[in-house]
């Protein structure tokens, strides 16, 4: 077997019921190719059967485990315990739910409503350009794509947006802003005219003060902050 | 992606120091350098607000130079000397950043951490050099050179802010804040260092009432007032409107911040214009 | 637990889709385009639809662009069929093969980010078993956006749904189907974040809830594919098809078992063993590394077994390797970003200069609920239940047979789920609102109460662990006669185990406890058939590989339909395998007969 750490976790948790919040410590002996996912479930398996966390495809490709350790906002599923502690440069860990909706239970926030952020920029083609004229797929060089393609890669994890220096009440957020300069760029995108108003509405780009923390805390390695910046400058 | 930068040994070990310090250590690993960046901005730019309610009113001890007088012979202490010339820390930073943001957001400028490094090389030169006239107190100005060129450095920064960002779909009173903000870089930061390159040119009553008489000097200070104060408003604002969601408390703050604003105009303007 | 357990609140709608993947949203927005203004529930068990399973399908969708000069539909359905082992049904193949590039169109028109050639049309890459000329050359037909083709396609339908209207409801689990004469009225849902009941009403309903291998050990499928609605479909008296049909996908990443697309192979990637010897040449010489993954992965099993695979020390587990350093820097950048990542990421290795560790891991069910080409849901091998559609991964109509071919399925979920909304549409015309249903005590409420009042000594974990292990060795890739007979037993006390399992709370709001003992309950159901299913086919076909009887066999050309009411009370049926191309006599009539399957 490979090393293995003796690592602490405290969790910030929150009963429904009780209403009730606390820190509870848990002790784990984990080894160092367990993902955070993996602690968290032999807590589970081992310790407290009620501790909730989410998870879904856990191999960071859904979004739906994001949780803050210590400080930094994160995907559970794709944070080995080795590299998390080479990267925290300690044993202990405090985990804590993501700030950007309404807790149902310890680290599981109610995302559902997060989304609707995302819903409000209409990340569909509002009004597709016409076809190609031999009736099928419109034309899109493979240059004009790669300028904006890195932004298609978002998950909606919302760690970005949990990160972020503007708070979510009253911001679009990162991920959802960047949806928006996604259609955007895209060629085939003719609602110019609604996209712009998404884009420069009072919750929207003005809210955003190239804090680039999204862009350093994005599990997918988008660089967020540069496309907010494209939405201000307005080069789409 | 940014281009990855060589960092110089020198860079590394400051940036290995400031690591260290307790607050400043959690948000560079959870956050990022950038976003503790964008958090000194924000309380560069409150310090910087509260510091020109403070200057308005000692200037306008100046309606009776005695007591102006009295009050900068009773600022000259070594600590409000020194508080004095800390105060190009926050200005320096804020004014090279805001540069930054500039250049990042709307000159497509991605090499952040090349213009970092030329921010923080500049601001530590300013910050010396501001630093070295309090020290001397003896270099003589040469009012009218001196402040034709600053003046047509801080034009043409406004203009090539204006003429970038005019015709984004921006809001209006956004476009204002950035464009603002490119005038005042050399406007303030030449401000700063001529009050200090004598003592006298910034703290005697008499020297400034008599610069005051001059009519380019008092439109140049009321351009300055008023840019200054839009945009202090305007980042206030923004501030709020990050914690506060649209409703009546927005409303009412956003009125208080015009009013506050507009109140300190009316004295500032006052001011110039009177004496 | 004192409070009984009631159905909250009632709500009405045309069409409740069950499972808001791409193949329910992909119906949900035909239905939103062709009956603007149809009422459409659609249930998610995750946060947001966006999230679904889809969302992590990697290398590409096929689909023949009839402008390719070298490629035609009969082509892709001659590979479709071979590739079943020749157990898929014909009509169902051609209906797909033909209207897969309409497919694609249409989802380029609706704001799909597919990859582009230089002349900026769609780009195409190949795939295992997708051949040129019935079986000669390697075929450019699978479509991708880069190694995220799943989410592309998930982002799209979720996105059009959003236009048309749709209501979602996340982060529930339809619990029972509901029946009033034999016709499906909708079903009870559960709400996690609140813990509540709610009966929907429905005029349709569609079941699309997707795939079901976690009860393997290896796995490369997400935590919430535990077959909840087959056994929906079985509580209901509903027969369920071929799920001993299990793909194994050969390369897993060594540990979890996620995925390393086909697409590294259809790049260029090769399979090495201990020796570094290019194997697959041994096994398909013209195919090689791109041949069918049920040949590969036992391929892969083989070379272990006989000494000349690896041992991986951190996951404790055999590998082989999958060889990605040849391959341009352009590729690993642009072509397979995410896949490389996560072999960065989730193993600590860079293929770009490593050779990367992988092992089969439980992937596909090709099996499900059995339809037929319109996606009604079969009550036997003929009739249709009213009111019930089913499509994507957990419905069988059958596309893929015993064996899928990789990029098949995202062609389906996105053809048969048109088809589905197709045929909702075409059933609402005639629909009333369903009266309330006839109020019978509901079979969750039974299962719940039992889960909530278990004072039993057993652990969750160890009773997941066990299952997980129990498929894995004696339900996996090789199967016997007594590997089966004793997985049968031990899941029997499986079961009756999983009903004792203590709950850490009995609260019923956000009760993460309660929900997987649900749902390990569903896996056990889910695996009971599958070995049945595998212990009654007596023959090795496509996925399903019998080492007491090595060889396909005429006998079992027909799909296995089990019905099973009650845990373990069994009844098998059988639904013929549709030969209309071959009985049609067209051209090349006589490939579409029994034939040999070699690559
Ligand atoms: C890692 C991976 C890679 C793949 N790559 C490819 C590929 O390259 N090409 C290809 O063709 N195929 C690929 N596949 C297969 C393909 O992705 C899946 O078969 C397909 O995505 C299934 O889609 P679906 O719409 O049927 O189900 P899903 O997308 O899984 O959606 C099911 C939905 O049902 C919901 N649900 C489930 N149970 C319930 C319940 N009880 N109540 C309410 N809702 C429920 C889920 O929450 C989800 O929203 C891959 C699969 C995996 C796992
Ligand atoms: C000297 C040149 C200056 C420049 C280039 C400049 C630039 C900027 C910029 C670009 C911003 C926007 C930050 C954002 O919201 O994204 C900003 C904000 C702000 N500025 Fe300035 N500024 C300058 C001077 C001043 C002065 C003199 C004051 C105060 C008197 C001031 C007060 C503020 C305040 C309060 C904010 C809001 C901070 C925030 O939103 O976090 N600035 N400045
Ligand atoms: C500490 C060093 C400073 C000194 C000694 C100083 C001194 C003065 C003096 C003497 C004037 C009178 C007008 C003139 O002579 O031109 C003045 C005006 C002004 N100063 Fe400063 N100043 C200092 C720093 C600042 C800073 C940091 C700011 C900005 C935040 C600022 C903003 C202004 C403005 C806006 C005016 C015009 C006032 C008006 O119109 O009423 N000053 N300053
Ligand atoms: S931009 Fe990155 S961090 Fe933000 S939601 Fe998307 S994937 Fe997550
Ligand atoms: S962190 Fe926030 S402030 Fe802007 S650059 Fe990113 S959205
Ligand atoms: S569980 Fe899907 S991203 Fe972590």
């Amino acid at each position: 077997m490979s090393t293995s750490y003796t690592i602490t976790l405290d969790i910030n948790r929150y009963d429904p019921d009780t209403k009730l919040s606390w820190v509870q410590t848990y002790r784990v002996e984990a080894s160092a190719i367990l993902r955070f996912v993996d602690v968290l479930r032999k807590i589970n398996d081992e310790q407290d059967p009620t501790l909730a966390w989410s998870s879904s495809c856990e191999h960071a490709q859904c979004g739906s485990c994001g949780v803050i350790v210590n400080g930094k906002p994160l995907l559970a599923c794709e944070l080995l315990v080795k590299d998390g502690v080479g990267q925290f440069k300690t044993h202990t860990f405090k985990l804590k739910p993501l700030t950007i909706a309404p807790v149902l239970r310890d680290l599981v926030v109610d995302l559902e409503k997060a989304y609707d952020r995302v819903h409000k920029v209409r990340p569909w083609l509002i009004k597709p350009a016409s076809p190609h004229p031999d009736g099928d797929e419109y034309r899109i060089s493979p240059k004009t794509l790669e300028t904006y393609s890195e932004a298609t890669r978002c998950i909606n994890c919302f760690c970005c947006a949990a990160a972020c220096i503007s708070t979510h009440h009253h911001f679009l957020g990162p991920n959802a802003s960047m949806a928006n300069m996604v259609r955007l760029m895209d060629p085939r995108e003719m609602a110019r005219g609604e996209r712009m108003d998404i884009l420069y509405r009072e919750d929207g780009v003005y809210r955003c003060h190239t804090a680039k923390a999204c862009s350093f805390v994005c599990p997918k390695d988008i660089d967020v902050s540069h496309f907010l910046a494209l939405g201000k400058e307005g080069r789409f | 992606m940014e281009k990855a930068l060589k960092i110089t040994k020198v860079e590394a070990s400051i940036i290995s120091l400031m690591g260290r310090l307790p607050i400043l250590s959690y948000y560079a690993t959870s956050r990022g350098w950038s976003f503790l960046i964008s958090w000194g901005h924000r309380l560069a730019g409150l310090t910087l607000v509260g510091y020109i309610f403070a200057h308005i009113y000692t200037l306008s001890l100046l309606f009776t130079p005695a007591t102006f007088d009295a009050d900068m012979k009773f600022l000259r202490t070594p600590v409000f000397t020194f508080l004095e010339w800390a105060l190009a820390i926050p200005l320096i930073f804020h004014s090279l950043n805001g540069g930054r943001l500039v250049l990042y957001e709307l000159f497509h400028v991605r090499e952040d951490e090349i213009v970092i490094r030329w921010m923080v090389a500049l601001g530590l030169m300013y910050v010396l050099v501001v630093g070295s006239f309090f020290i001397e107190e003896s270099a003589q100005p040469s009012v009218a050179p001196f402040w034709s060129v600053t003046v047509a450095i801080s034009l043409i920064a406004l203009l090539l802010v204006f003429i970038k960002i005019w015709r984004t779909g921006n809001s209006i009173l956004w476009k204002l804040q950035r464009i603002t903000g490119a005038f005042m870089i050399p406007a303030l930061l030449g401000h700063m260092l001529f009050m200090h390159m004598n003592y006298l040119t910034g703290h005697d009553s008499k020297t400034i009432l008599l610069r005051i008489q001059n009519p380019y000097i008092k439109g140049m200070d009321l351009v300055f007032i008023i840019l200054l104060l839009f945009h202090a408003g305007y980042g206030i604002f923004s501030i709020i409107t990050d914690y506060i969601s649209q409703g009546p408390v927005l409303k009412s703050l956003t009125f208080l911040v015009i009013a506050i604003m507009s109140i300190s105009a009316y004295f500032g303007i006052r001011l110039i214009v009177a004496l | 637990m004192g409070a009984a357990l009631t159905v909250d609140s009632t709500l009405r709608c045309d069409v409740l889709i069950i499972g808001a993947g791409g193949a329910g949203l992909r119906a949900a927005a035909q239905i939103g385009e062709r009956r603007p203004g149809t009422r459409i529930i659609a249930l998610t068990k995750v946060s947001s639809p966006q999230k679904s399973h889809t969302t992590t399908a990697q290398g590409g969708m096929a689909a023949v662009d009839p402008k390719d000069p070298m490629d035609r539909p009969i082509f892709h359905t001659f590979d479709t069929w071979k590739g079943s082992d020749c157990s898929a049904d014909q009509n169902v193949i051609k209906k797909v093969c033909d209207i897969g590039w309409e497919e694609v169109v249409w989802l380029e028109r609706h704001g799909m980010h597919f990859s582009r050639t230089e002349e900026g049309r769609i780009a195409k890459r190949p795939f295992g078993g997708h051949m040129l000329d019935f079986g000669e050359r390697m075929a450019f037909r699978a479509c991708y956006e880069a190694d995220r083709t799943g989410k592309g396609i998930m982002d799209t339908v979720w996105a059009e749904s959003l236009k048309y209207g749709v209501d979602f409801i996340g982060q529930c689990v339809a619990t029972e189907l509901l029946f009033r004469d034999g016709q499906c009225i909708g079903a009870i849902i559960f709400r996690y974040p609140e813990g509540k009941f709610l009966a929907i009403l429905a005029k349709a309903t569609i079941i699309a809830t997707g795939g079901n291998t976690r009860m393997y050990l290896v796995s490369s499928n997400c935590r919430g594919n535990t077959g909840d609605a087959l056994v929906l479909a079985l509580q209901a008296g509903l027969p369920v098809m071929d799920l001993e049909a299990v793909q194994f996908h050969p390369t897993g990443m060594v540990g979890p078992g996620i995925l390393a697309s086909e697409a590294l192979r259809g790049e260029g990637a090769i399979l090495r063993n201990k020796d570094e010897e290019p194997f697959m040449e041994r096994y398909a010489p013209t195919a090689k590394d791109l041949a069918p993954r049920d040949l590969i992965s036992r391929a892969i099993i083989q070379e272990i077994r006989e000494g000349r695979g690896l041992f991986h020390q951190d996951h404790n587990a055999h590998h082989v390797w999958l060889d990605l350093r040849h391959l341009p820097k352009e590729v690993h950048e642009k072509k397979i970003q995410e896949v490389c990542s996560f072999f960065k990421r989730f193993v600590g290795v860079d293929p770009e200069k490593d050779l990367c560790p992988v092992a089969p891991t439980a992937h596909y069910q090709m099996g499900g609920i059995p339809t037929n080409e319109f996606g009604e849901v079969q009550s036997d091998s003929q009739g249709i239940v009213p009111g019930l559609f089913a499509c994507g991964e957990v419905a069988a109509a059958s596309l893929h047979g015993l064996n899928r071919l990789g990029t098949n399925s995202l062609l389906e979920l996105i053809t048969m789920g048109r088809v589905t909304g197709e045929r909702v549409v075409e059933y609402l015309k005639d629909a009333t609102d369903p009266e309330e249903p006839p109020g019978s005590r509901l079979i969750v409420f039974d299962q719940f109460s039992t889960y909530l009042n278990a004072q039993g000594k057993e652990k969750y974990a160890q009773v997941r662990d066990s299952l997980r292990n129990l498929m894995m060795e004696k339900v996996g890739i090789f199967r016997t006669e007594k590997s089966l007979v004793e997985a049968i037993e031990v899941l029997t006390e499986l079961r009756e185990m999983a009903t004792h399992i203590p709950l850490g709370t009995t609260s019923l709001k956000a009760n993460q406890d309660l929900w997987q003992i649900w749902e390990l309950n569903n896996l056990i159901t889910v695996s009971m058939v599958i070995a049945q299913g595998a212990l009654a086919r007596k023959e090795s076909r496509g996925a399903h590989f019998r080492e007491d009887y090595p060889e396909r066999s005429d006998g079992f050309n027909y799909h296995t339909l089990v019905y099973m009411p009650q845990f373990n009370e069994v009844t098998f049926g059988k639904r013929p395998i549709d030969m209309s191309i071959f009985e049609a006599k067209g051209e090349h009539y006589e490939l579409f007969d029994y034939i040999v399957r070699e690559y």
